[in-house]
């Protein structure tokens, strides 16, 4: 997949700091992710997903791939756009991502444009994590505060 | 909701005996039936715990804990008899895991919900047994276990290596376990011991989004992570020796090997997008539930028979799934022992399914009625002389196959006629989680988990370290107290009680 | 009804005949009496021959009573039943040698001799606690008589397979319940049959359908 490259410039290989955690709950497991704006809440919480599933440090950036996701709200939104991470990881091309960015994050027509990078999963290369099963709207939060910088959202996986 | 303090919360719930308490109306809003379910003192005390928790000021987030969500459900429109938690029971999507509802397929409000089915449609046990002893297997017991490893691609990101192509796919999701015997991956036998016959006919694979199918394809024939696992087990006890003797199982020390999964990734799609379709109707047909995550459409609606259709389709999935790691297993047992699998006398004693919705004729106040029965972490358990169950087994009951916790026994039990009246044929499905997965890896090392195991004489073969934690037989409830408090409520019998040697997990 | 020993004794139209109509009875009795049993003289036969006469039915009777008919005070359709059978006998004894030459093909037996262990194949039939148990359920569940107590049984199982299974009040589980245990298993056995034949079948198209493969290619197993 080294052709893939030619899209991936230096700066693409930069990585985000991880503003993530993952929270307490009796069967399933609840990501809480934050940052400077809901955009970034949001791929932190894309991130999450995906380290939940293997361990970052063996995934490498190889190839990036772009979705999309559209909803009705914003808690819609979210949910379509962790549910479009999944099924990017569930069928083809099998990405495992190391960094999302998101590139149009439209609140009003309540959609999101998201460049993935990363690459096939691969057995034996990546460790095998937890299989994330479905996203769920359950005790889903998105807290947008910007006056007082508070930038976070709450999602439960089912695994 | 309601605010109380647990004191009055209690008021609503009565000990009717040893074994079972009622959930009052009144309890959550709107509830058409009362509430049952059925514990010893130990679950009990879990299940009042959870409660007692949940009354503290300031908990927020999360799932109801398990009596409210049965409680819900018993709110839901159709419902009839009680809305039944079995002793398993913890907090779910909606449904708590280990609820049984079911709705009155006569009446037009009737509901179906994706949540009382779950997300792992037709999730179920698989039993083969085999005539090895235990002295036979120990001795290459490692290998074995390697062995199976070796066949099964099990974890988070595995591939099937049967080949498939998107035909195929739609051909299996229409036939279930008659695709398998068709191409030869299962016995004839095989599907004689399944509920339903391996194959649901109302199964409509058009109903089903492209996405599940991507989804799909490629995990056909993977055992998958979390809970799932294929073991290797021994006959332990045998409480009923002729029942017991119906199922091929003579004496102690004899080897089985269980089979616990799913319909993968599929399934899991298919009720996401039944979910997201039903909050629709939901504000269009103007039904109203205590709880978003109740997410349902009437029965006769078009999204409740489409979710029927695509459900059936992925109940196919799991067992044509199953059937494909029968057949490795079978693969891997006679390339250890160098005998045909059929001279190892490796017959599916059964297999049950614990995460699905059928169409059942019961007897509701003295009249035959049809329902459409939910059964989220539970399993179906039917008397003798049902009609519905495998003519070996008329005699005996059906058998239900309980799965224990990772490195704790397995049973199996048999359906009862008081089961059939009480709980509809209902009983529990395995040992039901007790604590959380981020609190097992806080509280459990990896490294003790292993050497425990291995003190057992448990061989393990698992793909993520990480699961190992999680799914520490610490984390759940006791496998024994639940199948104990289910033989003394009478809902169920035991036969068999199963240990196993080795583990294959994702 | 009879229309195979009516058939075998070389009756002119056995398809239609209906033992309802009188007179049909009548004249096939006499018929029987003209060609095959021939026990009185051509000319004691007026009795008989007079199938419109208020008197037939005495000559009837007296004429049973001079076969030595056993059932000469049954019904109607067991008198000529038995009359039939009669002649069916008489007609062999007639020709021993003759229907002995005729060789029914039989199946091939393959399977071995197996030593049952279902019990009901130890039974004995004719036992008088056998027959007094089929006696007893038959009169609850309405099966008309028959001489052979085994006929009765497979007609009673006939009607339980067929028809809801009938509640019966608590003082008559014990004479109810044996019987029906016993029903329960032939019905147990009758249905293991069907699903042995269901899976024969199934194997047999598997031998022309049946390919399966793996390709390890397609995913990673084991480490």
């Amino acid at each position: 997949m080294d052709e893939e490259l030619g899209d991936l410039t230096e700066s693409d290989f930069i990585l985000p700091p991880i503003k993530y955690e993952y929270l307490d709950h009796t069967a399933d497991v609840q990501l809480h992710a934050w940052g400077d704006s809901l955009k970034e809440a949001f791929e932190q919480c894309g991130m999450a997903m995906f380290a939940y599933m293997t361990e970052m440090a063996y995934v490498q950036i190889r190839e990036v791939h772009t979705i999309e996701a559209n909803a009705d709200d914003m808690i819609g939104l979210l949910y379509h756009f962790l549910d479009e991470l999944l099924f990017l990881f569930s069928a083809e091309p099998f990405l495992i991502c190391k960094k999302l960015v998101i590139t149009e994050f439209n609140t009003e027509e309540f959609r999101i444009v998201c460049k993935c990078y990363g690459e096939e999963f691969k057995i034996g290369t990546h460790p095998q994590g937890t299989e994330v099963k479905a996203i769920t709207y359950s005790a889903m939060q998105i807290i947008d505060e910007p006056k007082d910088h508070k930038f976070e959202v709450f999602v439960i996986i089912d695994i | 909701m309601v605010v109380r303090s647990y004191n009055e919360e209690l008021k609503y719930l009565e000990k009717i005996n040893s074994h079972c308490w009622r959930i009052k109306k009144g309890f959550q809003p709107n509830m058409n039936v009362e509430g049952l379910f059925y514990v010893n003192d130990t679950l009990e005390k879990l299940m009042l715990e959870e409660l007692r928790n949940s009354c503290r000021p300031g908990m927020t987030g999360g799932f109801l804990p398990g009596v409210k969500q049965i409680a819900n459900v018993a709110s839901l429109p159709g419902i009839v008899g009680h809305s039944i938690g079995l002793p398993d029971v913890h907090s779910g999507y909606g449904f708590a895991i280990g609820n049984m509802a079911a709705f009155d397929m006569s009446d037009p409000k009737s509901i179906v919900s994706p949540g009382g089915v779950g997300f792992d449609i037709n999730c179920g046990v698989r039993l083969l047994r085999t005539n090895l002893s235990e002295k036979d297997v120990l001795p290459i017991k490692e290998q074995l276990a390697q062995s199976l490893f070796d066949h099964i691609p099990v974890g988070v990101g595995s591939k099937g290596i049967i080949p498939m192509n998107a035909r195929d796919l739609e051909e299996a999701l229409e036939m279930g376990m008659d695709w398998s015997l068709r191409e030869g991956y299962v016995w004839a036998e095989d599907k004689e011991h399944c509920e339903e016959y391996g194959r649901m006919l109302n199964a409509d694979p058009s109903k089903v989004s492209l996405r599940a199918k991507k989804r799909g394809l490629p995990q056909l024939g993977t055992l998958g992570a979390g809970n799932h696992y294929a073991e290797i087990q021994v006959v332990d006890e045998i409480f009923d020796k002729y029942a017991a003797s119906k199922m091929g199982l003579e004496r102690t020390g004899q080897v089985v090997v269980m089979i616990h999964s799913g319909s993968r990734g599929f399934g899991h799609q298919v009720a996401t997008d039944a979910l997201v379709e039903m909050e629709k109707a939901m504000k269009r047909d103007k039904i109203e539930v205590n709880d978003r995550q109740l997410a349902c459409a009437r029965i006769n609606s078009v999204e409740g028979q489409n979710y029927l259709k695509a459900m059936a389709a992925a109940a196919n999935f799991a067992w044509v799934n199953r059937s494909s790691m029968t057949f490795l297993t079978r693969q891997a047992f006679a390339k250890q022992f160098k005998m045909a699998p059929d001279d190892l006398d490796m017959h599916v004693i059964y297999d049950v399914s614990h995460n699905i919705a059928k169409i059942e004729e019961h007897v509701v106040d003295g009249k035959v009625k049809t329902l459409l029965v939910h059964r989220k972490g539970s399993t179906r358990a039917f008397p003798p002389h049902h009609p519905l169950i495998p003519v070996d087994y008329q005699l005996t009951g059906q058998p239900v196959l309980i799965g224990g916790s990772m490195g704790t026994c397995s049973y199996v039990l048999t359906g009862t006629q008081q089961g059939m009246t009480e709980t509809f044929g209902t009983t529990c499905h395995g040992a039901g989680r007790a604590l959380s997965r981020s609190k097992s890896r806080r509280n459990i090392d990896y490294k003790d988990v292993l050497n425990k195991l291995e003190s057992m004489g448990i061989s393990i073969r698992v793909a993520s370290p990480k699961l190992v934690m999680e799914e520490a037989p610490e984390s759940y409830k006791n496998v024994t107290d639940v199948v104990d408090t289910c033989h003394a409520a009478g809902i169920s019998k035991k036969t068999v009680k199963l240990r196993p040697i080795a583990v294959i997990k994702g | 009804m009879y229309r195979l020993k009516l058939t075998a004794l070389g009756h002119p139209n056995p398809k239609s005949f209906n033992c309802e109509d009188v007179k049909e009875y009548r004249s096939v009795v006499l018929w029987l009496e003209d060609q095959k049993i021939r026990h009185y003289k051509i000319e004691d036969r007026d009795g008989l021959r007079n199938i419109d006469s208020d008197n037939w039915q005495n000559a009837y009777d007296l004429y049973q009573k001079d076969l030595v008919s056993p059932v000469a005070d049954g019904t109607p359709t067991e008198q000529l039943n038995w009359l039939l059978s009669y002649a069916v006998r008489l007609e062999f004894a007639d020709n021993v040698t003759k229907y002995k030459a005729v060789i029914i093909e039989e199946p091939k037996k393959v399977t071995p001799n197996v030593v049952s262990s279902n019990p009901l194949d130890n039974l004995n039939f004719s036992s008088p606690a056998f027959v007094n148990g089929v006696e007893r359920v038959c009169a609850l569940s309405g099966i008309g008589p028959h001489p052979d107590p085994k006929f009765r049984i497979a007609a009673l199982a006939k009607v339980l397979k067929t028809s809801p299974h009938p509640d019966y009040p608590n003082t008559e589980v014990s004479i109810i319940k044996q019987p029906k245990d016993v029903l329960e298993l032939i019905f147990i056995q009758n249905l293991r049959d069907l699903q042995t034949s269901i899976n024969e079948a199934l194997v047999a198209v598997q031998t022309v359908t049946a390919d399966p493969r793996t390709d390890t290619k397609l995913g990673k197993v084991g480490r």
